[in-house]
């Protein structure tokens, strides 16, 4: 393995090399480190240290795995003057991200029959799966307009949900800057019929019951009790952000920007220059994009459960809205002194702790929550944000996988998944086959060890252990 | 004397339906594209022949897809087929397979040569009904990378007796989040096409947003116009890739281009 140096209990830092600019920080147990391949993810992270600009660390968190340019699980944070943005550090899903909401149900009392009628309504409702979006129309150019600039605001002045949603949102479901004008016309071409739909591969809609409380207090002045029925959503901004990401990199690429890195994938603009700012407002117009996605969807969920068990939207309260996939201008402390810097974030959750002044007055007393959703079979985490500053106050932002897709695929060939789910407790509803069979969960590393690690290296706590019972996958 | 049936084919992958309609089906392990059927000949003077087995001139494989179903013969059909059509290369395999005619007769092989080359894989045997098996045709993507000497055993089985390898224009490999294939190539057109295969082995519907025309003169190229067919297909029908990453590893030995292809997905 690396020359990786312990400095506080799981926390290494992998030493300057070379060109680095800066050393890199990994956040992960002994065992975590030893039961993946973390060679290539950690090349890439002596890669983003090479950037200009680049301040602290080139952070990696114990889900860390092979990504794009950065590792997936990075975080790095650049000066705001003098740094570069790379829409490789973001990623293609632009703010994807999670949504946590509750109903006040234990789901023990709710029976089998119900909880499948349940999942059903909401597979019909919420589009989900490769190509599956809304008929009709679909966005015209003016929604476009207000969409992409106001955020999450816009959808719930349509009816797609309730103001106080906006309180319980990363950013308020709204990132400054966006310009509609920086997106092409493809971009708002894949996107147009795909607003409310979860998409394929690792998106999920989970349904399931808050087993444990670590810390209750945290928990209740959430709103969180144990047995509870909560509600997960993973989802983004669909093919709107891939290829404004795929746009910007061709551009960034064409114009030399990739010269004299280790890596073309890293490509990046100074935050200052036209591309740079280009970049910076399409990438806010698609994070725009996936806050209103996953209202959307959120909204889908609400009517079904209207439905089926008679609940408005106003008890089905949203706790809270994280971006794991993005860059965002924050102040922190770099060397004593207070500074503007980009962070980006890719595979990697905001993690403010108390007292942080961007957070609504309930978060800023406790922390800001952070959602990391594990495997469709074992758990998920609510966890509360420490501030590290070590990281950028950034936390983990799931389990990581720990296998590839072949190898999930091949172990599961000729067995039937769903059924299989459903003798673990578990109702799974899809629309792609392959799509189960890449995402069971033995293809993740143990979400529980990965948090244990976030908890070690004090970048969050946790506050609740979730366990699925009912999930849609793409 | 031991007496054979045999064939010179094309062993033929694809990402094969896992249901067909009616039929006596061929099991996928056998699928080929024939190349020269000799009948039942003496299996020692071909072993001998074989000694100066013309050896392609090509060191790759070839990349295609089928595109209509047929009924053959057919005028009285005994077996519905899929037809190929090679994404590029065509003339090339052609002219191998004439060649192949030529070395056959050259060794006193009685070959049937009345038919022009009709590039198909049989898929099934009578009774079929023709109009199930034209509904359920949609195009699909193949690669044939290796040249066989098959012996038909029976019950619509076939075992090699010999082989010839080419490289294969790509091949998938492990990647923790993503898809990546090693694509192989002699030029920046042909590595996109087998990129685009390989993609289509994915998600065969992307086949329809291949373009026809492609100019590309270097890897940047390739990556950014198989974007725009990703592009392309996500807005129209959707597709489960986001985008070929610009993951730019790639090498040239022996006028063969190297890539890896990484998928985010």
């Amino acid at each position: 393995m690396s020359n990786l140096q312990k400095i506080a209990p799981c926390t290494y830092v992998l030493p300057r090399t070379g060109e680095m600019r800066v050393p890199g920080l990994i956040i992960a147990s002994d065992t975590l480190l030893s039961e993946v391949d973390i060679e290539k993810p950690l090349e890439q992270v002596r890669n983003v240290a090479h950037l200009p600009g680049i301040v602290g660390y080139s952070v990696a968190m114990p889900d860390i795995h092979w990504g794009y340019g950065f590792p997936i699980g990075g975080v790095a944070a650049m000066d705001g003057e003098t740094g570069v943005i790379s829409p490789g550090g973001v990623g293609y899903d632009i703010n994807c991200g999670v949504r946590l909401a509750t109903a006040p149900l234990m789901l023990r009392e709710i029976d089998l029959k119900t909880k499948e009628k349940l999942l059903r309504a909401i597979y019909q409702r919420v589009p989900s799966g490769v190509g599956h979006g809304h008929r009709g129309s679909g966005l015209s150019d003016g929604d476009y307009q207000k969409l992409l600039t106001q955020g999450a605001r816009w959808s719930i002045e349509k009816g797609y949900g309730i103001p106080k949603d906006l309180e319980h949102m990363e950013s308020h479901g709204c990132l400054e800057g966006a310009d509609p004008n920086a997106v092409s016309h493809e971009a708002k071409e894949r996107g147009r019929q795909q607003i409310g739909s979860i998409g394929s591969g690792n998106h999920f809609i989970e349904i399931g019951e808050i087993q444990k409380l670590f810390l209750p207090e945290i928990a209740s002045a959430w709103g969180l009790r144990e047995g509870q029925l909560y509600i997960l959503i993973h989802s983004g901004s669909r093919g709107f952000g891939h290829q404004v990401c795929q746009d910007n990199l061709n551009a960034l690429i064409k114009a030399g920007f990739s010269k004299g890195l280790p890596d073309a994938q890293l490509v990046a603009a100074p935050i200052q220059s036209l591309e740079g700012k280009h970049y910076f407002a399409a990438m806010a117009a698609a994070a725009n994009f996936a806050f209103n996605n996953r209202q959307h969807i959120l909204h889908g969920v609400r009517e079904a459960f209207r439905e089926v068990l008679g609940l408005g939207p106003e008890d089905l309260p949203l706790i809270y809205d994280v971006c794991h996939n993005i860059a965002k201008f924050e102040t922190h402390l770099v060397n004593g002194e207070k500074k503007r810097l980009c962070v980006h974030r890719k595979g990697a959750t905001r993690a403010f702790g108390p007292g942080a002044a961007e957070l609504t007055p309930l978060f800023r007393t406790t922390g800001q929550p952070v959602l990391v959703p594990g495997d469709m079979g074992r758990a998920s985490h609510i966890l509360v944000g420490s501030g590290n500053p070590l990281t950028w106050c950034s936390s983990c932002h799931g389990a990581g996988r720990a296998k590839s897709r072949i190898q999930t695929l091949k172990a599961w060939k000729g067995k039937d998944t769903i059924q299989h789910m459903r003798e673990q407790g578990i109702i799974v509803m899809a629309s792609s086959g392959r799509t189960v069979a890449e995402e069971m969960p033995d293809a993740y590393k143990d979400v529980d060890a990965v948090v244990e690690a976030v908890e070690e290296a004090n970048l969050a706590k946790r506050v609740a252990r979730l366990r699925p019972q009912l999930v849609i996958k793409g | 004397m031991d007496q054979k049936r045999l064939f010179l084919g094309l062993e033929v992958n694809a990402p094969w339906p896992s249901e067909f309609p009616y039929g006596r089906l061929i099991d996928s392990a056998h699928r080929h594209v024939t190349l020269a059927f000799l009948g039942n000949i003496d299996f020692q003077k071909m072993e001998k022949a074989l000694q100066s087995f013309p050896i392609p001139s090509f060191a790759l494989g070839f990349a295609g897809y089928f595109d209509q179903c047929l009924f053959l013969p057919p005028r009285h059909p005994r077996v519905a087929a899929w037809h190929v059509t090679w994404s590029d290369r065509e003339s090339e395999l052609v002219r191998y397979q004439k060649t192949l005619i030529e070395w056959l007769k050259e060794n006193d092989f009685a070959v049937d040569t009345r038919h022009r080359f009709l590039p198909h894989v049989t898929l099934c045997r009578s009774p079929f009904k023709e109009r199930s098996w034209q509904r359920a045709f949609a195009p699909l993507p193949l690669i044939a990378h290796t040249i066989h000497l098959f012996e038909s055993v029976g019950n619509l089985k076939y075992v090699s007796l010999w082989h010839h390898s080419l490289l294969s224009p790509f091949d998938e490999k492990e990647h923790t989040a993503d898809l990546a294939f090693t694509v192989k190539a002699e030029s920046y057109k042909q590595l996109f096409m087998h990129a685009a295969t390989a993609l289509c082995f994915h998600f065969p519907p992307l086949l329809s947003y291949i373009p026809s025309e492609i100019n590309v003169v270097n890897l940047e190229e390739v990556i950014i116009s198989l974007n725009q067919m990703v592009g392309s297909a996500d807005g129209a029908i959707g597709c489960p890739f986001k985008a070929v990453s610009f993951h730019n590893k790639m090498s040239v030995e022996n006028g063969i281009i190297q890539w890896e292809m990484i998928i985010d997905v």
